[in-house]
């Protein structure tokens, strides 16, 4: 599939990191990004340039000049262009007008030109071109990779996809997209194993057939899951009893829950059987691992089986602008205190391809 | 439906809960007192995270139902902890209309040491406003009682997943 590259998978995360991730790109395009939050602050020339050191001491010893810690990324001096007069950022300010000196700094009095009142930006750029945008503005703030991010667990942060990640998931979402627009534009789910790269479940929602509300694609898709582990492990052990009536005993309950899978399979819609290949059921706990591809963004209950699942990725086509919990309405999977996370990938308009 | 009633139906669904692969049982009551539904937790069983004890409880009340409407208007579910969003859910799109339920979540957190997501149950009937004919919602009917059952039961499978 040569051409499968050009799908582009948009990441849903968090408000918040979204809304970073969208400044953080804007600026690193040369963009304008919305203005920093300003706060007041107290500077004052330095009258010889060779007192530097002595004053950025003075001012790490004086309490009264200490920064705060989520100023961080706010330099001291201030070289102005063409070798203009540097300029010291003294401390924090609360009143426009009082222009004091510091308590504790009076001994630099004699070094020091009238101190003054400026705006300092108290927000964190989230990138060098931000940092050199406001330096150029306000006053110069340094980039600091670790302080630009939210602290964000592992699964909630940005996820690259690679080339054959984008070709993979271009591949499926494409397949559940195609399955849904033959079933009467119904909602379609697949589990895949990603690493053979084979489809595990394959299925529809069937609440209208049946009336059973729950039957939603996402769901059926798990349970199908779910029920081809446990079925392909009982048979696997039912070989593996040496002793014959244990075995008979065991073959007889893979048997059954062949039966109750056989059941199962017509109420979640499953279309295939098949055995596939590269997917280990018996090593397999839950829907770790796996990825889901929905057409349609699932609504709370499904995208919740979802996390209970542990499944590692889910892709869908189509946002669900009533229902959708996985970016529409709520976003369940950027919930700060859940024990598993998953990426959550969206492709409003996966083209049509041949080949 | 009286506090007695609430009470009498709760305490079937925390005994429920003492018999479930993780420790939650469900009752489904219709609107005449009648049990559609007695379920527990068959999530390690099953081998499938769906089936929390009030999953299995709204399929077993489904299929009990004489015409196979699948319509749960009029009953009401017990559920011996509060649901999981994804259980609160499935309580909207089934059309539960009433919900009593013992240990809330935010108990099994700070008391029980179980890993729930602290959605509540009343954010998500909130946010399924347009859809939900759940109407009521009781919280923390014998909760101690259920609670006791999840530390027992809980504590010692928390033990082991370590
Ligand atoms: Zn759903
Ligand atoms: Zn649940």
């Amino acid at each position: 599939m040569p051409d499968a590259n050009d799908d582009d998978f948009r990441q849903v995360l968090s408000r918040e990191h979204e809304a970073l991730e969208k400044r953080r790109r804007r600026a690193a395009a040369g963009l304008e990004t919305a203005p920093p939050k300003l706060r007041l602050a107290l500077c004052a020339t330095l009258l010889d340039k060779r007192d530097t050191g002595i004053l950025l001491r003075a001012l790490r010893e004086t309490p009264s000049c200490a920064l705060p810690e989520d100023l961080a990324h706010l330099r001291r001096i201030f070289k102005t262009p063409n070798d203009g007069p540097v300029k010291l950022l003294l401390c924090c300010s609360e009143n426009p007008n009082d222009c004091t000196l510091p308590q504790g700094l009076e001994a630099m009095r004699d070094k020091l030109g009238d101190p003054e009142v400026i705006e300092i930006p108290e927000s964190t750029p989230v990138s060098y071109e931000e940092a050199r945008s406001w330096t150029m503005r306000y006053w110069p703030v340094n980039f600091i990779k670790s302080r630009a991010g939210l602290s964000l667990k592992p699964g909630l942060q940005v996820l690259d996809l690679t080339q054959s990640d984008r070709v993979q998931a271009g591949k499926y979402l494409r397949q559940v997209t195609a399955l849904s627009a033959s079933h009467q534009g119904k909602d379609a789910a697949l589990i895949v194993e990603p690493n053979a790269d084979v489809v595990v479940a394959k299925s529809l929602d069937t609440t209208t057939e049946e009336g059973h509300p729950l039957r939603h694609a996402a769901m059926n898709c798990i349970n199908s899951t779910c029920a081809r582990i446990l079925q392909t492990r009982l048979s696997k052990q039912a070989d593996a009893v040496p002793s014959p009536a244990s075995a008979a005993g065991s073959r007889k309950r893979a048997k059954l829950d062949e039966e109750k899978h056989d059941s199962l399979a017509k109420e979640t819609g499953d279309l295939e059987n098949d055995d596939f290949p590269g997917f280990d059921p018996v090593n397999t706990y839950l829907c770790t691992g796996l990825d889901a591809y929905l057409s349609m963004e699932p609504c709370p209950m499904c995208a919740m089986a979802l996390l209970h699942s542990r499944v590692r990725r889910v892709f869908y086509a189509s946002p669900n602008p009533r229902r959708g919990a996985l970016g529409s309405c709520a976003r369940i999977h950027c919930h700060e205190q859940l024990n598993h996370h998953f990426q959550v990938f969206t492709c409003a308009d996966p083209k049509p391809k041949e080949s | 439906m009286g506090d007695e009633l609430d009470e009498k139906f709760m305490r079937e669904a925390i005994e429920l809960s003492k018999e479930g692969d993780w420790p939650y049982g469900s009752v489904i009551v219709d609107g005449n007192g009648k049990v559609l539904a007695r379920a527990f937790n068959t999530g390690v069983k099953d081998r499938d995270c769906t089936r929390h004890a009030e999953m299995n409880a709204i399929r077993i009340a489904q299929h009990a139902l004489p015409d196979d409407t699948a319509d749960l208007e009029g009953c009401t579910l017990y559920s011996s902890s509060e649901p999981c969003p994804m259980c609160a859910t499935a309580i909207v799109w089934s059309r539960v209309s009433r919900v009593v339920f013992g240990a809330t979540i935010k108990r099994l957190i700070s008391e029980a040491g179980q890993m729930q997501i602290s959605i509540s149950f009343e954010e998500v009937v909130k946010a399924a406003k347009p859809w939900t004919t759940c109407s009521e919602f009781r919280q923390g009917v014998l909760e101690d009682e259920a609670l006791e059952v999840v530390k027992e039961k809980a504590s010692p499978r928390l033990e082991e997943a370590k």
